[in-house]
Parts: C-alpha cells; sequence; structure tokens
C-alpha cells in the first residue's frame, strides 16, 4: 500500500511519450523519495543525484511497459534501488584509498544496501514528510533532524509555544496515520 | 494539544521511525537543476529515436547497413578496394538544441581490434580542467549504451568500439565532468549535445 496521492492518468500517458510538463510533474511529485532511496543505497549525495537522473530516464523508457492503474512510486523505489546498488558497485571498484582519506558516508563505505522493504520503508517516511504541510513539515525536521525542543523551536522561529506545540502534534499525527500500514504489515 | 498528547499508540510508532526521521538523508532535497536535466536528456533520447528526425543523405546508406546486419554481414556501403580498409559506413552527425547548427559525420570502419569512428564534428567548444566529451555508441531502443571514449573537441576524433555499428548503430556526444569527489569519476549521461545514426530507428 502506499501513502501517495496517485498521479492523474493522463499525466502518465503524456510522460510515456516524453511530454515536458508530465516529465516535470513527475519528476517534482517523486524525486524527493528516489533521492531519499538512492542516498540510503549510496550515501554519497552527487552519485545519489546521478541515481535520480538514472532512475527516472529508465522510468521514462519502460513506461511502456507500466500498466494503467498501478501506482508509480513502488516502481519507482524498486528502479531507484536497482540503480543505486548499480553505481555503488561502479563505484567501489574505483582505485582505493586509505580509510584515513574516506569521508564517513563515502559510498565505498556502504557495505550492504537497504533490502527492498526497508527501501519502500525509507520512501514511505520520506512521502509521508512531503505529505505535511510546510509549517508542520519545518516543526518536524527541526524537532527530529536539528533535534531542538519545542522551546527551541519557539524561539528561533519566533512563534508561540503553543503554535509550535500543536503543529507539532498535528504533524505527528499524521506522520503516525500516514506510516501505521507499515507495521500493520508486518505486525 | 501538543507532541505528548498523541496516543500511545502514535507515539510508538513516531518512535519506531525516529531514526529515519532524524536522518540527513531522509530530508534531502534533489537539486534545482535535476529536474531540468531529466527534461533536456529525455528530450535528447526522444528526439534520437523518433521517427521525425531531419532525413538527410545517409537513410539511403542506413537502409542498406540495416539490411547488411540482418542478413549476419557487417554493413557495407562502400567497397574494400585494398587492403587498407575504406569506411564502412558513414552516419551524419548534428547537434541537438544545446548545440544547433552543428553538422558533421562519422565513419565506420571494422578493423582487427574493434571499430574505429573517425568523426568530425568541428563547433564545440573546447571542454578542459576535468571537462570533456563523451562519445557513446548505442542500440536503437537506448536500452544499451557503450562508452566509445572521452575527449576535449569533436573537431577530428579517431575513437573505437568494441561492438558492432549493426546493433549499436546510434552515436551520442555528451558533455560530462569528472567528479569533484574523487578526481576521476564519471558522472552519468550528461547534456547531450550531438547524435547521428547509420539505422533509422523507430520507437
Amino acid at each position: 500500500m502506499s501513502t501517495a496521492d496517485p498521479l492523474d492518468a493522463a499525466v502518465l500517458r503524456s510522460f510515456r511519450v516524453g511530454d515536458e510538463g508530465a516529465v516535470r510533474v513527475v519528476y517534482r511529485r517523486y524525486a524527493p523519495l528516489v533521492l531519499a532511496v538512492a542516498r540510503h543505497v549510496v550515501g554519497d549525495r552527487a552519485l545519489a543525484e546521478e541515481a535520480v537522473q538514472q532512475t527516472f530516464l529508465q522510468a521514462w523508457r519502460a513506461a511502456d511497459r507500466f500498466e494503467n492503474g498501478r501506482e508509480l512510486a513502488p516502481w519507482l523505489v524498486t528502479i531507484a534501488r536497482r540503480v543505486a546498488i548499480d553505481i555503488a558497485r561502479r563505484e567501489r571498484r574505483r582505485p582505493t584509498s586509505p580509510l584515513d582519506h574516506v569521508e564517513a558516508g563515502h559510498s565505498s563505505l556502504v557495505s550492504l544496501p537497504p533490502s527492498e522493504s526497508a527501501a519502500w520503508e525509507v520512501a514511505q517516511v520520506r512521502e509521508a514528510i512531503e505529505s505535511l504541510a510546510p509549517d508542520e513539515r519545518e516543526v518536524v525536521r527541526l524537532q527530529h533532524l536539528e533535534g531542538w525542543t519545542q522551546q527551541e523551536i519557539a524561539i528561533r522561529l519566533g512563534l508561540p509555544l503553543g503554535t509550535v506545540k500543536s503543529r507539532s502534534y498535528r504533524a505527528h499525527r499524521a506522520l503516525a496515520a500516514r506510516l501505521a500500514h507499515l507495521r500493520e504489515a508486518t505486525a | 494539544m501538543s507532541f505528548d498528547d498523541l496516543t500511545a499508540h502514535e507515539r510508538a510508532l513516531i518512535d519506531e521511525f525516529r531514526g529515519a526521521l532524524g536522518d540527513p538523508r531522509t530530508w534531502d532535497q534533489p537539486s534545482t537543476d535535476g529536474e531540468a536535466a531529466l527534461v533536456a536528456a529525455i528530450d535528447a533520447e526522444r528526439r534520437l529515436l523518433s521517427g521525425t528526425r531531419p532525413r538527410r543523405r545517409w537513410t539511403a546508406m542506413a537502409a542498406i547497413a540495416v539490411a547488411g546486419a540482418a542478413a549476419g554481414v557487417a554493413a557495407t556501403v562502400y567497397v574494400m578496394r585494398d587492403r587498407t580498409p575504406e569506411p564502412e559506413a558513414t552516419a551524419a552527425m548534428q547537434g541537438t538544441d544545446f548545440a544547433p547548427g552543428l553538422q558533421g559525420d562519422a565513419e565506420f570502419t571494422t578493423k582487427s581490434s574493434g571499430v574505429e569512428i573517425e568523426i568530425h564534428l568541428a563547433g564545440l567548444p573546447r571542454r578542459d580542467g576535468g571537462e570533456y566529451y563523451q562519445l557513446w555508441v548505442h542500440n536503437c531502443s537506448g536500452s544499451a549504451w557503450v562508452p566509445a571514449g572521452t575527449f576535449h573537441d569533436m573537431d577530428y576524433v579517431v575513437a573505437w568500439a568494441g561492438v558492432a555499428p549493426s546493433d549499436y548503430p546510434v552515436l551520442t556526444v555528451t558533455e560530462e565532468a569528472a567528479s569533484p569527489a574523487d578526481g576521476d569519476g564519471q558522472r552519468s549521461l550528461g547534456r547531450v549535445v550531438a547524435w547521428g545514426s547509420l539505422a533509422e530507428c523507430t520507437t
């Protein structure tokens, strides 16, 4: 099951023939989750961007084989994971450097790519984040990524603490609702 | 209402995904260039594969080349007259929208070590300092691409490919840049600036 809002069938038809507007719509809709999956596989930001490009190109080339009525997100995630694994393998074949000179997160340090289900989970978390209203998303980002308290967020954003708390509440309820199916499926 | 007012079930779910929510990779935003690059790449490839591209003098040669390939024979447009191989086929090269007006040609000669591809494609600016042109040969569907060398300019280039022109009849020139991360890495397919084909590929 996906949390994604499916694209209009007309957009997909236009995407198949390479219509620029449709390509842009598909990219904007799905690039964040494709990037998230790619980054979890290759680590390196530039390589992940490369994987995003290749993923959408491959999707476009194979779009004729994509069945109407299916959701695009799981298909793109499958392609993205495979493409990113190929890129990671390619990078590992390059001449090596001493570990002291390798930055944390370098693709050569990634030993095992996420499984298909783990990649899907990453994509779903990213989708859930994307589904939030921008002001709620920002509160969640500051809370989880930056590790700020609600009090700190209120001060830094110049908002009443009550506003931050209510945004955090709404956002986390929405996230829980969006992600619940992942645990229900494995329960 | 605040975070503390979530139900136990909701809090448990959030806790389960706390790792992903706090991971910078989850929050990464695609680059603003990515969308335009994708549009350009698809457009270039679509033009390569569409039947709407301009028909040129090489279409007749291409028809012969394809017929020859179907018979399992290397495409022969010019008959070998002596022991020095003459080009077997010639493809017209032309610029994409990124290099409008660009014209040239590519000659294919099969030798014992591979297929020699001699290209004359004057007009592209020289690329240095980690940037370069990449020549590719690929099949009509675009599902299989083989690199055929990297170059500073394309004015006069002799490239080699280890695959048959009958199977890989399309030539594409892309702009590439070495990866700044390791100094020698190649990024994926860059902007397509020129192309040519021995075969009349159709979608």
